[in-house]
C-alpha cells in the first residue's frame, strides 16, 4: 500500500494553537482532578479536538482512522483523570470495543484500497442525493 | 439468569462462523424461537440479573426486548427463504453477524450500567457492519465505511457524555453505582451543569445511531445497500436500541428536574429530522432509500413526542412499537420487489399489484400503516402527540409537525402509486413465494391487533415506562 502523506503547515499551526488554547481553557473548568496533574486536562482536550480536526479535514481514510483513535484516547484520558468508579471489567469492555472497531475499520480500509487502488475518501462519493 | 437471553445468540453466532454454509439458515430460526421463548419468560417472570450492577430489567427495556424478539423470529424465517434465492459469497459471515447483532441488541435492552450500555451500543455497530458489506460492491463499501466511521465517532461522543455524567456524580458527591436506575434515584444531588453537558453529548452520540438529523447521513446509505432482511433489522430494532440510551438518560434528567432543558432539545432535533425527511422523500429515486428516510421521519416523531411529554410520550412509545413492526415488514417486502424486478429505482418498478399481488398487499398495507392511516397504531400515536402538543401550547412546533407529515404523505404516496400501478415493461425474475410474504402479514397483523386490543400487562408496562419521563394520561 503506497500512501502519500502531504503535510499542510496550516494544520500543524492549528494544532500548536490548539495546545496553547487548551492549556488556557482547562483551568476554567474547575474540575476536581484526582491525579493532581495539571497537564492531564489540556492533553485530553487537545487530543479530542485534534482528532475531530483530522476526521473532518482529511480525505485520506487512514488519517481519519487515526483521528478516531486520537479522539478515543482523549475521551479515555478524561475518563481516567477523574472517574475512579468505573470497574476494570467495564474499562476492558470499552477497550475491546475500540480495538474491534479499529480492526473492522482496517478491514474496510484494506477493501477500499483493493477496490480503488487508493485510500482517498473522495472516491467514496457515489451514494448521495 | 437474565444474561442467558443474550448469551445464547452470542454462542450460536460464533458457532455459525464455523458450521457448514447452509447450517446457518435453520440455526437462525432455532435461535429466533429460543430467544422469543426466553423473552416471554422474562416478560412474565421478571427475574433478577446475575450481575446486578450491570444488568437489570426495566419497563422500557422489556418493551424493546419483546419487539426485537418477535421481529427477529419473523425476519429469520424470511431470511432462511431469502438465502435460498440469492447468492451470498460469505453466507457464514452473514448468518453469524445476524446472530451476533441480535445478541448485542438484546444486551442493550437489558443493560443498566451507563458504560455497559455504551459497550453494547458500540458492539451493535461492529456486529452489523459485515451485514451492510454483504454484497461486496463499491457502493456497499462506501455505505459500510460511512456507517462504521460516523456511528463510531458519534458513539465516542456518547462515551464522553457518559464520562461527564460520572463527573457530575463526583462533584455532587454521589456514591452509587454508575447505573441508570441508581442515578435516577439520586438525580437531585448530581451536579446540574455537568449532567446537562453529559446529556447533550449522549443525545448527539446516540442520536447519530438513532438517525436524528443532522447526524443521519449514514442511514439512507446503509439501509439501502444492506440486504433486505438486514435492513429490516437495522431499521426495525437498531434505531430503537439507540433511542433506549437517550430515553434512560432523559429519565435521569427528569428525575433531576431538568426536564425543560432535555425536552426542548428533543423537540428541536425531532422537528429537524422530520423536516429533513420531508425534503428528501419528495425527490427520492430509490424505494429502499425512501423507506430509510421514512425511518428518519419516524425517529423524529418519536423524539418530538418524547420532548412534548404527557400524552405525547405515550404516543411516542406507541409509534416506537408500531414503527418497528410496520417498517420491518416494508423492508422485507422491498426485498421481494428487489428480487422480482432486479432494480432499486422507483422508475423501473411498476404494476406491483398485478405482478406480485401478495407482496403488493403487504407493501401497500405497510405504506398505509407507516403514513398514519386510521386503522394502524402510528395514527393513534401521532394523534396523541398532536393533542399533547396543542395542550402544552407548542403551536408553532405542532404546525411544522403537521405540515411536514402532509408533505411526507404526499411524497410517499406518489412513489408508492408508481410502484404499485404504473405501467413499466420489465420481465420478472422471480415468482413470489408464500413463505416470503407471510412474515410481513404477521407483522402487519400484530400492529393491527395492537391498535384495537392492547393486553393489560403491555399497557401497564408502557405506562410504567413513560411515567418516568413525565408521560401518561
Amino acid at each position: 500500500m503506497k500512501i502519500s502523506v502531504k503535510q499542510s503547515p496550516s494544520g500543524l499551526l492549528a494544532g500548536l494553537g490548539l495546545i496553547v488554547a487548551a492549556t488556557f481553557v482547562s483551568p476554567k473548568f474547575n474540575l476536581p482532578l484526582t491525579g493532581g496533574d495539571a497537564l492531564l486536562l489540556p492533553t485530553a482536550i487537545t487530543l479530542l479536538v485534534a482528532g475531530m480536526f483530522l476526521l473532518m479535514a482529511r480525505r485520506n481514510a487512514i488519517a481519519m482512522v487515526l483521528g478516531y483513535i486520537m479522539m478515543e484516547n482523549g475521551i479515555y484520558l478524561v475518563g481516567t483523570s477523574f472517574s475512579v468508579r468505573a470497574h476494570h471489567i467495564v474499562e476492558f469492555g470499552i477497550l475491546l470495543d475500540v480495538l474491534a472497531g479499529v480492526m473492522i475499520m482496517a478491514i474496510i480500509l484494506q477493501n477500499i484500497n483493493q477496490a480503488f487502488d487508493d485510500v482517498d475518501t473522495a472516491l467514496l462519493r457515489t451514494l448521495k442525493e | 439468569m437474565v444474561e442467558i437471553v443474550f448469551l445464547i445468540p452470542l454462542l450460536t453466532g460464533v458457532m455459525a462462523f464455523f458450521l457448514p454454509r447452509t447450517a446457518g439458515r435453520p440455526l437462525l430460526v432455532v435461535t429466533g424461537v429460543i430467544h422469543l421463548v426466553l423473552s416471554l419468560y422474562l416478560w412474565i417472570q421478571r427475574p433478577q440479573a446475575l450481575l446486578e450492577t450491570y444488568f437489570s430489567i426495566s419497563a422500557e427495556g422489556l418493551l424493546s426486548l419483546l419487539v426485537i424478539s418477535l421481529l427477529f423470529f419473523l425476519i429469520s424465517i424470511y431470511t432462511a427463504a431469502y438465502l435460498k434465492k440469492i447468492e451470498i459469497r460469505s453466507e457464514r459471515v452473514f448468518t453469524g453477524s445476524m446472530l451476533l447483532f441480535l445478541s448485542t441488541m438484546t444486551m442493550v435492552t437489558l443493560s443498566d450500567h451507563i458504560m455497559v450500555m455504551w459497550i453494547a451500543i458500540e458492539a451493535t455497530t461492529l456486529a452489523s457492519a459485515p451485514l451492510i458489506y454483504t454484497h461486496r460492491s463499491a457502493a456497499t463499501l462506501e455505505a459500510t465505511w460511512k456507517y462504521v466511521l460516523i456511528c463510531s465517532v458519534g458513539i465516542a461522543l456518547a462515551l464522553l457524555g457518559s464520562v461527564l455524567i460520572t463527573l457530575s456524580m463526583d462533584i455532587g458527591g454521589v456514591d452509587v453505582p454508575v447505573a441508570f436506575s441508581a442515578l435516577t434515584g439520586e438525580a437531585g444531588r448530581l451536579d446540574p451543569l455537568w449532567l446537562k453537558t453529559g446529556f447533550v453529548f449522549i443525545l448527539v452520540g446516540y442520536g447519530t445511531k438513532m438517525g436524528l438529523a443532522p447526524m443521519h447521513t449514514w442511514l439512507p446509505d446503509a439501509h439501502s445497500e444492506a440486504p433486505s432482511p438486514a435492513s429490516a433489522l437495522l431499521s426495525g430494532v437498531l434505531l430503537n436500541c439507540a433511542y433506549l440510551g437517550i430515553f434512560k438518560t432523559n429519565k435521569i434528567m427528569h428525575a433531576a428536574g431538568l426536564a425543560h432543558f432535555s425536552n426542548t432539545i428533543l423537540i428541536v432535533l425531532g422537528l429537524v429530522s422530520i423536516l429533513v425527511a420531508a425534503t428528501f422523500i419528495l425527490k427520492q429515486t430509490e424505494y429502499k432509500r425512501l423507506l430509510a428516510y421514512s425511518s428518519i421521519e419516524n425517529m423524529g416523531i418519536i423524539a418530538f413526542g418524547t420532548g412534548i411529554g404527557g400524552l405525547g410520550a405515550y404516543g411516542a412509545m406507541l409509534c416506537l412499537i408500531h414503527h418497528s413492526l410496520i417498517k420491518s415488514s416494508l423492508f422485507l417486502s422491498s426485498g421481494n420487489i428487489l428480487l422480482g424486478y432486479g432494480s432499486r429505482l422507483i422508475i423501473e418498478t411498476g404494476k406491483l399489484a398485478g405482478r406480485m399481488p401478495k407482496t403488493f398487499v403487504a407493501f401497500f398495507g405497510g405504506f398505509a400503516g407507516i403514513s398514519g392511516f386510521p386503522p394502524f397504531g402510528i395514527f393513534i400515536g401521532e394523534l396523541f402527540i398532536i393533542i399533547a402538543a396543542f395542550r402544552s401550547g407548542h403551536y408553532i412546533a405542532v404546525g411544522i409537525f403537521i405540515l411536514s407529515l402532509c408533505v411526507i404523505f404526499a411524497g410517499f404516496a406518489k412513489h408508492v402509486m408508481h410502484i404499485s400501478f404504473s405501467d413499466v415493461n420489465v420481465t420478472m425474475r422471480m415468482e413470489e413465494k408464500l413463505i416470503m410474504v407471510w412474515p410481513q402479514y404477521a407483522l402487519l397483523l400484530t400492529s393491527l391487533v395492537l391498535c384495537f386490543w392492547i393486553p393489560d400487562s403491555l399497557y401497564q408496562t408502557i405506562i410504567h415506562a413513560v411515567n418516568s419521563i413525565g408521560g401518561g394520561f
